[in-house]
């Protein structure tokens, strides 16, 4: 059973396409890089997955069941959960409530428990601090857990982002430029630490990425897309020495000289 | 762990309610009616204050209908605890329509159906609105309180229009007020540091995360409006029963105002702030009539002149928001590890340690 199936999907925004026809099937385990120039709409097929936004045309089969249409929150609790390009923590929570967030997903209790205190409400937040301790431990962000999310330095932003979406329980995790903005020992750093986290949970991954040393080095199976198009599709090998590709990245006149 | 450190807390909390109650008993037997009246409206204040934060403070939706809410409540509970003869006297123009006109509850029974109906109203105005962001939504809740002193002056069969309810039977005192108000701070607090008040933070602080994360952001919404709306409904009933006359411009936009003071100056995002800022705004209001009682100044007599208070008032505000510029809290609470850290400062690591 695919974890994720897309049947063409297209986003169109008025007259501009931003993605058109796009495929992809992703086994469980799988880690699949997704490169492209900016612009590319590679963030575009994220929300779509995501179900930030519908797509205009074709559908999104998540383990065989349609999600297209679905909301963002149904989508995040049927077990699909991202990162930001930008960051976006919660920046006047401390880093504990913010992994805590992602939990709140799956609450059992209901509100009346919840404002009466009934034990099985402490039981459930006991829980839940627990299980928010330990991913804080994957992230090894357990010591700064009182500190507010927004204080912390940028690396740790990202990887408190990626402990946030962890909570949420995800079969499939969307990773959007992950390594953005780090120097390159911080984002080798970052591919062991997808690695294990992918192994650790048991994850399906797509990854955007811009640093080609990431994506190539962690990817098995590589996509790029141009102008909402997927020109090439294959390992990273196969991916570097595509012409259509290299057209992309660097223009015509380049494979002329190449 | 958490549970564990709850239950500790509450031991705490109910020693304070415990305190509050002896001092209402004192204060009932001792105390003149107009010190009463102070501590009626702080306790008021603090219900109104900790509801509005709720909603503009901890899930971020900057709400001004809260005298809406307010106005609901006060006349959905009069409705019920006024005594068919008030009822007449008062409906002398357009009689009250009729299941209203004999019934005659309990004040108790009318506050639990001002709550309702104002949560009702809450629910309703909140489902709406929920795509409305930031100042967008703040014109929307304004509108709405707005409409709701419209309708409610020219819905005479049910509300006796401008001419409002007179001869409210006073209900109100000392036990109902600090009860509800610490009804409405145990409420809230529970929220707020649950995870569902972890989900309404979140809200306020990137809506499309916390969408992301899971959040519903149309129950959650609604749920911070529904409470807090419940809570201004109370609020109103009891203010209602308190001032013995309400009509709909009692309930104007200027008293949203004033609880959105109080909210800021205790902190967006903060109960205790809340409680601190309602307290001091409410008793602060009557102290500063000093200003307005003739007085000699080096030798030089002035007359009072009444509503001096008020531009005092308003400087202390500038000069306090200037330099608080959080509030007085800012997101911080009271908490009992807070104040044991202050008490004994040297004994936390010892604490720590076991």
């Amino acid at each position: 059973m695919s974890v994720l199936k897309t049947d063409s999907i297209c986003m169109q925004f008025g007259g501009l396409t931003a993605v058109s026809n796009f495929n992809l099937e992703l086994k469980e385990g799988e880690l699949v890089g997704l490169i492209g120039p900016n612009g590319a709409g590679k963030t575009t097929i994220f929300n779509m997955l995501t179900g930030i936004y519908k797509p205009t045309k074709g559908k999104v089969y998540f383990y065989d069941r349609e999600i297209s249409g679905l909301g963002v929150d149904r989508i995040t609790s049927l077990g699909i959960a991202r990162t930001f390009q930008n960051i976006r923590l919660f920046s006047n929570m401390t880093v504990l409530d913010n992994v805590k967030v992602g939990t709140h997903v799956h609450i059992k209790s209901s509100i009346w428990k919840t404002i009466m205190q009934w034990p099985s409400y402490l039981q459930e937040e006991d829980s839940i601090h627990e299980r928010a301790m330990e991913l804080l431990k994957v992230v090894h962000l357990d010591n700064l857990k009182d500190h507010l999310a927004g204080s912390l330095p940028y690396g740790e932003q990202r990887r408190l982002e990626i402990a946030r979406a962890l909570a949420t329980n995800p079969k499939l995790l969307l990773l959007d430029e992950p390594a953005a903005g780090m120097n390159p020992q911080e984002s080798s750093e970052l591919m062991k630490f997808i690695l294990d986290i992918q192994n650790k949970f048991k994850l399906t991954i797509i990854l955007i990425e811009h640093d080609m040393k990431v994506v190539m080095g962690i990817s098995k199976r590589m996509l790029v897309i141009d102008y909402g198009e997927t020109i090439a599709e294959g390992k990273p090998l196969e991916i570097q020495h595509n012409p259509e590709v290299i057209k992309a990245y660097l223009g015509v006149e380049a494979t002329n000289y190449a | 762990m958490i549970s564990k450190k709850m239950k500790n807390n509450n031991k705490l909390n109910c020693i304070v309610i415990l305190l509050v109650i002896i001092f209402i008993i004192i204060a009932e037997r001792n105390f003149d009616a107009y010190v009463i009246r102070i501590l009626n409206l702080c306790a008021i204040y603090i219900i109104l204050g900790v509801s509005l934060n709720l909603i503009n403070g901890f899930t971020g939706q900057f709400s001004l209908g809260h005298a809406g809410f307010m106005s609901i409540g006060a006349y959905a509970s009069a409705l019920l605890y006024m005594s068919p003869q008030i009822k007449e006297v008062n409906y002398f123009i357009t009689p009250l329509i009729m299941p209203f006109r004999v019934i005659e509850t309990s004040f108790f029974v009318s506050l639990i159906f001002a709550g309702l109906v104002a949560a009702l109203m809450g629910f309703l105005i909140g489902a709406p609105c929920l795509r409305l962001k930031g100042d967008y939504l703040a014109i929307v809740t304004f509108g709405f309180a707005e409409i709701i002193r419209v309708v409610f002056n020219n819905l005479q069969s049910v509300t006796n229009g401008p001419i409002g309810l007179k001869g409210l039977p006073i209900y109100t005192n000392l036990w109902w007020t600090w009860g509800i108000a610490v009804l409405t701070v145990l409420v809230v607090k529970n929220l707020v540091n649950s995870s569902y008040g972890r989900a309404l933070k979140s809200i306020r602080e990137n809506e499309s995360a916390a969408e992301a994360m899971g959040v519903n952001l149309f129950f959650h919404k609604s749920l911070a409006f529904t409470v807090g709306a419940f809570f201004a409904g109370l609020g109103g009933a009891l203010l209602g029963s308190l001032v013995m006359t309400i009509d709909p411009n009692t309930f104007s936009f200027l008293l949203t105002f004033q609880l959105i003071v109080i909210v800021i100056v205790g902190g967006l995002g903060s109960i205790t702030g809340t409680i601190i800022s309602a307290t001091i705004i409410a008793v602060s209001m009557e102290l500063l009539r000093a200003v307005e009682a003739p007085m000699n100044i080096f030798g030089l007599h002035l007359t009072g002149i009444p509503g001096m208070r008020m531009l005092v008032f308003a400087i202390l505000l500038m000069t306090f928001v200037l330099l608080f510029k959080q509030g007085l809290m800012g997101k911080k609470e009271w908490s009992w590890e807070g104040f044991f850290k202050i008490l004994f400062p040297k004994q936390r690591d010892i604490k720590e340690g076991d």
